[in-house]
């Protein structure tokens, strides 16, 4: 166990980059790229525009603001450099602006045609930029009065006109500037009133977003290897005409500029420009990082940097220190973290689920009793049968026999015979694993969803235990990772523990906060209003979809969360629903989809979210696959289509449900004839 | 700071006579019998109703009298043009104007306020009715479809600082935790403070606040939100604990960007206006709201208590409404 020196705030407090200072954006820092990953983050001197698209706490705001100037000037103190000498060794200048401060909105209506707010916003726009670069560049610049001269005539002929007044100064164009907008606002805010706008568009499109650092380079030549890298975030701020206007920005961008933008999964509203209504094209105009995808993609980097953050997290906040007084992921025993779970077949673990009890007594055989009962076979024949499936010590291994049997018994073999023979195979696999083969895969498949079964059938709560289970919960978002930790920590605390310090986080309080976690993720992600609405109805449905199969008898699929559906056959209202989900992160796509197992078609595959596994007591890893017809997928995502989906989660249930797994009841033993006995 | 409190209000009683003759009785038409009854009982020479397209009336539900309808969706241009058809050729210099706000749309009862005041209304009435309950509890949802945009109310666009480093958000947080988690989610950045109704208009109704606030937490930043409490039904305290809060935010450092949020009753909006219109304008400071596609016809039941504002500010007498460059 890790020694502390404070008392314990919860280090993972703060989850939203926004809530973090500069300070803590640097302290807190973990770079989401391995070293080798050819991306423009990786080498942020790149001049490829990059849109940085993300969940709702992928990470984008912490990348950007990182790589903005102030952090950057932060870095540069730490490390003994100037800013100047810094941005010269790092060669470039992140300039970091939030379309959410620009308050878009008004750039419309108010009885102005739409082409007057087209070229004011793109004025607004190229006013706001320079500012922010102006007020990031001003202290690299040298301040000898011949300079400032030569390099403010030379910006001041950058504007088609300018006002009468404007010195050969900075401090005199950036009022100039700054005037400009605070006029363009006054002007936008109060047509309404005074119906006309005043306003003389001084400079066209570009010309001082991409002239005023070519004029930096050309008067300071010891910034002529600098990138001048305009980073604007919250890109779903922006209408389509405004995005249209960025657009143009990114396509007509000249050096030394290049322009990053961050946006939502769902903020991107188009590609189009304003050059000749042109698309930008990926990889071609630009380039594109998909954060959580590529974490979801690349596990193994994205544990390693789970780790990092977190140990990154801990020692802020608790000062933890390892033995060699540099704490490092690497270091950390994270199993001394967290109280574990032993789901091996074979642990005592999961024979302490059936507490104590013993034989016929056992949940699992109590239900198997009922549901044979049904088929009108005698008690002494069905005890019969439970002593062949019986495997006293291993629990999880009654549970595989009987759906080995339900199997049979789905197929009209004879029960006896089918109960010996698996008899046979269990007791082989428990002789020597490796030589029954069988048994064993079969194990494997469906160890998850028995083991789940066996904690419900005994009252027991699900368990999603130890930092793997929440890394893959956070299915690349970081946030919800930290949101995870954090709920996982309060709970400790509020249990009377002292987590991660002289205690581990017991086992209660990783099922409470993991539960909670989820119960965030699902209350948080959606959209407000009635689309919010409505994917929180159709995820229910996938979710209860879900469950039904690993709570069955007999399931259809083993650990399942994924679907696959033909989405050009289906209904489009149920497909503007899947977009919505898989925009807020409720539903991740599956690259590459699937082959339908009844024809050649390629049908798109996809899956719920991890973090809303605990929520309904699902499976974290992901394995069968179940194919939805256009019909029943848009029984799960229209939200209008009730009743069909109640029918279709009826049916789902009848065919995994012993002993008639959705045929036609069998007739009873009593009531048949010579054509054989289940006996 | 300034205090507000000095200005005027009384209670009305629907079973007494009421002293005021109004030249002009505006009131937005909706199901409440709230807005109804003290439609029917307000004595005014002119009455006249609006309704809102948000409530999504059919002609055939329109009440009987003096109604204007338009088809525009936006606050300005709706009131804009009932302005033109209805009001700009009278004095309002020396027009007795009362308008009960109760069935309003937020942002058009802003806007017609910051209207009204500019085309040389000195002094008006404002009447507000509290209900006896809202229909479903702390359950209960006004605003229908989804949040379409958040965006500042014309007539309450401040200009941009581009220095954004404290920016302070107030949000008066009604019932509908989706609207506060909204607007709190738009200006991620900016500090956070909640003004709650308290006292309620009825004992239980804080509790439901709080704990539908509560709801957006996560987007409000729980440990970092401050509180600020203010009646639910006095638009003057609500001016000035607003008032209060940033002067004492200013202390620490001058606001870079301040927007205010009115999401719980019209009352608290009113103060939030009048808070804007005082001490706001040409500054950086905004007005924000969740913009709907529509809105319940009605969610409050009963008829609590009918309030009558009088609104006279110093900032009226001189004109001085306007924004300054």
């Amino acid at each position: 166990m890790i020694t502390t020196r404070s008392a314990p705030p919860n280090p993972f407090g703060i989850t939203k980059a926004v809530d973090l200072n500069d300070d803590q954006i640097q302290s807190l820092w973990v770079s989401p790229m391995a070293e080798n990953q050819r991306t423009e983050y990786a080498r942020p001197i790149s001049p490829m525009p990059t849109f940085v698209l993300g969940g709702k706490g992928s990470g984008k705001t912490h990348l950007m603001r990182y790589h903005s100037s102030e952090v950057q000037q932060l870095r540069y103190r730490l490390g003994g450099l100037s800013y100047a000498d810094g941005v010269v060794r790092d060669g470039y200048l992140g300039i970091y602006v939030r379309c959410s401060g620009l308050n878009s909105g008004r750039f419309k209506g108010k009885r102005q045609p739409d082409e007057v707010w087209r070229e004011l916003f793109a004025y607004y726009i190229e006013l706001w930029l320079v500012q922010h670069l102006l007020s990031v560049t001003r202290s690299l610049l040298p301040t000898h009065q011949g300079f400032e001269e030569g390099l403010c005539k030379d910006i001041l002929a950058l504007f088609d006109k300018v006002a009468a007044g404007v010195e050969l100064t900075l401090d005199s164009i950036v009022r100039f500037i700054a005037n400009e907008q605070r006029h363009l606002d006054y002007e936008v805010n109060n047509c309404v009133f005074t119906g006309r706008l005043q306003v003389e568009v001084l400079a066209s499109r570009g010309r001082l977003v991409f002239g005023l650092p070519k004029l930096f380079v050309k008067h300071c030549p010891f910034l002529k290897d600098v990138l001048f890298v305009y980073s604007i975030d919250e890109f779903e701020n922006l209408t389509v005409e405004q995005q249209r206007l960025i657009n143009t920005l990114v396509r007509e961008k000249e050096l030394p500029c290049t322009l990053r933008i961050g946006a939502r999964l769902y903020g991107v509203r188009t590609r189009q420009t304003d050059s000749a209504d042109e698309e930008n094209l990926k990889d071609s105009e630009f380039e594109e990082l998909r954060i959580d995808q590529d974490f979801r993609v690349h596990k193994e980097r994205y544990a390693d940097f789970a780790r990092q953050l977190i140990e990154k997290r801990l020692v802020a906040a608790l000062g933890l220190a390892s033995e060699k007084n540099v704490l490092r992921a690497g270091d950390i025993d994270w199993g001394s973290f967290f109280e574990t779970f032993d789901s091996s077949w074979n642990s005592t673990d999961v024979l302490g689920l059936v507490k104590g009890a013993l034989g016929e007594d056992r949940r699992h055989f109590v239900l198997f009793r009922e549901h044979l009962s049904a088929l009108d076979i005698q008690s002494d024949e069905i005890s019969s049968l439970v002593r062949a499936l019986s495997a006293d010590r291993y629990p999880i291994l009654e549970k595989l026999n009987i759906l080995l049997l339900y199997e049979r018994l789905y197929r009209n073999k004879p029960l006896a015979t089918a109960a010996e023979e698996i008899r046979t195979q269990c007791s082989t696999f428990l002789e020597k694993p490796k030589a029954a083969i069988t048994y064993g895969r079969k194990l494997e498949h469906y160890k998850g969803d028995l083991l789940a079964q066996l904690r419900r059938e005994n009252d027991v709560k699900q368990a999603y235990l130890g930092l793997d289970s929440f890394i893959t919960m956070s299915a690349g978002l970081p946030r919800a990772l930290l949101t995870i930790l954090r709920s996982i920590f309060d709970w400790s605390l509020f249990n009377g523990e002292d987590p991660l310090r002289t205690h581990r986080v017991s086992i209660s309080a990783q099922q409470q906060g993991a539960k909670a976690a989820s119960d965030w993720f699902y209350e948080n992600m959606r959209k407000a209003g009635e689309d919010g609405r409505a994917i929180q109805i159709a995820v229910d449905r996938l979710a209860r979809l879900f469950r039904t199969n690993r709570f069955a008898d007999k399931p259809i699929e083993s650990s399942l969360i994924a679907f696959a559906v033909a989405e050009q056959e289906a209904q489009s209202e149920a497909t503007r629903i899947l977009g919505l989900a898989e925009s807020r992160s409720f539903i991740i796509r599956i690259r590459g989809g699937q082959r339908d197992k009844n024809s050649i078609q390629i049908t798109s595959k996809f899956q719920l979210s991890n973090m809303l596994a605990p929520r309904w007591d699902l499976p974290l890893a992901r394995r069968g696959t179940i194919q939805l017809s256009p019909t029943e997928f848009e029984a799960v995502f229209d939200p209008t289509k009730k009743a069909e989906f109640e029918d279709l989660l009826t049916q789902h249930e009848r065919k995994m449900a012993a002993p008639h797994f959705g045929k036609k009841a069998r007739r009873k033993k009593s009531e048949q004839s010579q054509q054989g006995a289940l006996f | 700071m300034r205090d507000y409190t000095h200005l005027y209000r009384e209670e009305l009683r629907l079973g007494d006579s009421w002293s005021d003759q109004w030249d002009i009785f505006l009131s937005a038409y909706n199901s409440s019998a709230r807005v109804q009854e003290v439609f029917a009982k307000a004595p005014a020479n002119t009455k006249q109703w609006l309704i809102h397209n948000e409530y999504g009336y059919s002609t055939t539900e329109h009440p009987t009298g003096n109604v204007f309808t338009s088809a525009a969706d936006n606050e300005a241009e709706f009131i804009q043009e009932y302005y033109s058809a209805h009001l700009s050729s009278v004095d309002l210099a020396s027009t007795k104007f009362c308008v009960d706000v109760t069935g309003f749309m937020r942002p058009h009862m802003m806007f017609l306020i910051k209207l009204l005041v500019l085309k040389g209304l000195k002094s008006f009435d404002v009447i507000y009715t509290e209900p006896s309950y809202y229909a479903k509890g702390e359950r209960t949802a006004f605003s229908l479809g989804s949040v379409q945009t958040v965006r500042q109310v014309v007539g309450f666009e401040g200009p941009i600082n581009n220095d954004t480093s404290r920016d302070l958000l107030i949000i008066a947080a009604g019932f509908e935790s989706t609207l506060t988690a909204e607007v709190a989610d738009e200006k991620e950045m900016a500090e956070k403070v909640i003004l709650y109704g308290f006292p309620s208009l009825v004992a239980d109704m804080y509790q439901q606040n709080v704990w539908n606030t509560s709801m957006a937490a996560d987007a409000i930043g729980e440990s970092s939100a401050k509180r600020v409490f203010a009646p639910a039904n006095d638009p003057f305290v609500t001016a000035t604990a607003i008032s209060e809060r940033v002067a004492h935010f200013n202390a620490g450092g001058h606001f870079t960007n301040l927007y205010l949020s009115p999401l719980a009753t019209k009352a608290q909006a009113l103060g939030f206006v009048l808070y804007y219109l005082e001490e706001c304008v040409g500054k950086s400071v905004s007005i924000i709201y969740p913009f709907s596609a529509g809105y319940e016809k009605e969610t409050g039941m009963g008829i609590s208590r009918i309030w009558k504002y009088r609104i006279e500010l110093p900032v009226f007498a001189n004109g001085g409404a306007t924004g300054g460059a």
